[in-house]
């Protein structure tokens, strides 16, 4: 198997169980399964146990995720339960859904 | 019970609100933009840091290290403090190249959580956010935007912290602050403002409410300084329920005669008269009087430069050279349009804590008048008897009126500020000019209640008596003179 180098680092900062925290994590999850594994980095950090981790990104809301790389940052506010600003950034880096992964694929296995 | 505040330091503001902010609770401080909200929070944190109440700024207008420079140049000396860890910092500015989008809900446990933090681990007490603006931006709904303005609020109440949020607002008057929700959960709403009035620019503060506090009420002028903001009028220290009456010689006999005995210490006098009265000869008199009596006394004039102040004086035989270099007497000539009133107030001030006067001049008061707009000549005025009566000092401040209208009744801000008023005038319808004046108040004395005539000559000023004969018999048919 050939090892993907990742193309985009995300934090996802949340707020330990917050429903909008765990919401966002689900999401982010799902929506991260539609891509090549390891080609997106993620980092999740809880604020509520380490509270002083949002320092670097300046966090003041949760769930914030944080595209840190490549630079320019980039923040996403919220639990993403809209899933379009986060598809848009990765398509913008020319990171594509996979193809079994494809939208009517997507559609198919939600039902 | 009574709630327990936190003095500020800030000069004025203490007594505005009766001790300072709410203890454990939340202050709102909204404003437009260049109002000195910044200047406020910064030096409340300075002085919260230096009085064992760690204050935790929060930046996110400006970078923390751009709030400490601007503090340090205000003589605050916040980065020391910052070093010696009495002052922390937390940065929340966002960098202008990464915009910020949203795609769903979502709270504000990100800021909560580090705010716990800071209480827990750097025992934080004082939680100063500048700005709410700032930092609820991009802007969510307002029921949102309201739950999450709430919660943060609430979790400093239940921290036990004291809290000082900044927020921005479009206008001077009108919605209290941009986003329009802060004020329903604190405790204490300050508004700052800075208006255009009458083509000059006017600094004011006001106590929009304070939940279980007594407070001054409207807006009191404040202007910001070198060592940052200070309000006006401070305070009116607590007098003595009786004074024994102290009385200082006029320097003219006549008119010691007129006033029973002199003028009154700790006193304003007003002296009113149109052009060419000789108030100016009076307020010099008074002046030089105090000044050979070995008193230190300020001499503002607004009218005319220095030079020419001192030498129409030395030209009618009263030299102030001599009590000028002697260091008892100081003539500061200014022309009103040239400092706003605000800087005139604080100029007053830090002349009396300075150079410690009992006796101030003030030539003519009109000039300043003129100057400026009704309103902000009605706050300085009072903010010029403020500060007399703080320091007990005594006063004697002159007003040019029309020919005629000495003795009228003048504005109410004026009248009742003063303890004593005297007004001077002229007839020009007989063959001399003749010169008269009255004593129209002079609380608590027992003064003469007839017209003096009123000489001017070689040596300054010579008061006598005038008859009823004579007054009436002087008295041209159809002339305005003091009625």
């Amino acid at each position: 198997m050939t090892r993907v180098s990742p193309q985009v680092e995300l934090v996802l900062y949340i707020s330990g169980a917050s429903p909008a925290s765990a919401r966002a994590l689900a999401n982010l999850r799902r929506i991260l399964r539609r891509y090549r594994r390891g080609i997106v980095a993620l980092d999740v950090r809880d604020l509520k146990a380490d509270p002083r981790s949002g320092e670097r990104d300046q966090i003041t809301f949760t769930p914030t995720l944080c595209k840190r790389a490549p630079e320019p940052p980039m923040w996403i506010l919220g639990d993403l339960s809209r899933p379009e600003p986060l598809v848009e950034l990765l398509e913008f880096y020319g990171v594509e859904p996979t193809h079994e992964h494809s939208e009517a694929h997507d559609r198919h296995s939600r039902l | 019970m009574s709630i327990q505040k936190l003095t500020t330091g800030i000069p004025g503001f203490d007594i505005l609100t009766h001790g300072g902010i709410p203890e454990g609770r939340s202050t709102l401080v909204a404003g437009r933009s260049g109002t000195g909200k910044t200047i406020f929070a910064l030096q409340l944190t300075a002085h919260l840091a230096r009085h064992g109440i760690t204050p935790l700024l929060v930046g996110v207008e400006e970078s923390g290290d751009d709030l400490l420079v601007t503090g340090d140049g205000l003589g605050l000396d916040l980065t020391t403090l910052r070093d010696e860890g009495r002052l922390h910092i937390a940065d929340l500015t966002r960098p202008m190249e990464g915009p910020t989008v949203v795609s769903g809900d979502y709270d504000i446990y990100g800021l909560i959580h580090r705010l716990e933090a800071a209480v827990k681990e750097r025992h934080v007490k004082a939680i100063v956010i500048d700005s709410a603006t700032a930092l609820f931006s991009p802007r969510p709904p307002v029921d949102q935007l309201r739950n999450h303005f709430f919660q943060l609020v609430y979790t400093l109440r239940r921290l036990g912290v004291t809290g000082v949020i900044l927020a921005e607002s479009q206008a001077d008057y009108g919605q209290l602050t941009t986003l329009g929700v802060e004020d329903y959960v604190c405790d204490l709403v300050v508004i700052m403002r800075n208006t255009i009035d009458a083509d000059r620019r006017r600094r004011s503060i006001e106590v929009n409410k304070y939940r279980r506090s007594a407070h001054f009420k409207g807006e009191y002028p404040c202007t910001v300084t070198t060592r940052g903001l200070v309000i006006f009028p401070q305070n009116p220290k607590e007098r003595p329920d009786f004074v024994a009456i102290e009385r200082f010689s006029s320097g003219i006999p006549g008119l010691d005669e007129m006033t029973a005995g002199g003028w009154l210490r700790n006193s304003i006098i007003i002296v009113r008269g149109p052009t060419g009265s000789g108030k100016t000869m009076l307020a010099g008199l008074y002046a030089r009087a105090g000044a050979m009596r070995g008193e230190r006394v300020v001499y503002y004039g607004f009218e005319e430069p220095r030079p020419i102040l001192v030498r129409n004086f030395e030209l009618i035989g009263m030299p102030m050279m001599p009590v000028i270099n002697s260091g008892n007497l100081r003539v500061i000539c200014r022309y009103p349009e040239s400092t706003s009133l605000e800087d005139l107030l604080v100029n007053l001030r830090m002349g009396i804590e300075e150079y410690s006067p009992s006796l101030i001049v003030m030539d003519s008061i009109s000039s300043i008048e003129h100057a400026s707009s009704e309103k902000s000549f009605r706050q300085f005025i009072i903010g010029v008897a403020a500060l007399l009566r703080e320091h007990g000092r005594s006063a004697l401040l002159t007003q040019t009126v029309m020919p005629g209208e000495a003795a009228r009744h003048t504005a109410p801000y004026l009248s009742t500020i003063a303890d004593a008023i005297l007004s001077m005038d002229y007839t020009a319808n007989g063959y001399e000019l003749d010169r008269q004046m009255r004593v129209i108040k002079m609380r608590g004395s027992n003064h003469a209640t007839r017209p003096y005539r009123l000489i001017i000559e070689p040596g300054g000023l010579k008061v006598h008596e005038l008859s009823e004969q004579e007054y009436l018999s002087q008295r041209p048919p159809g002339s305005v003179a003091a009625q």
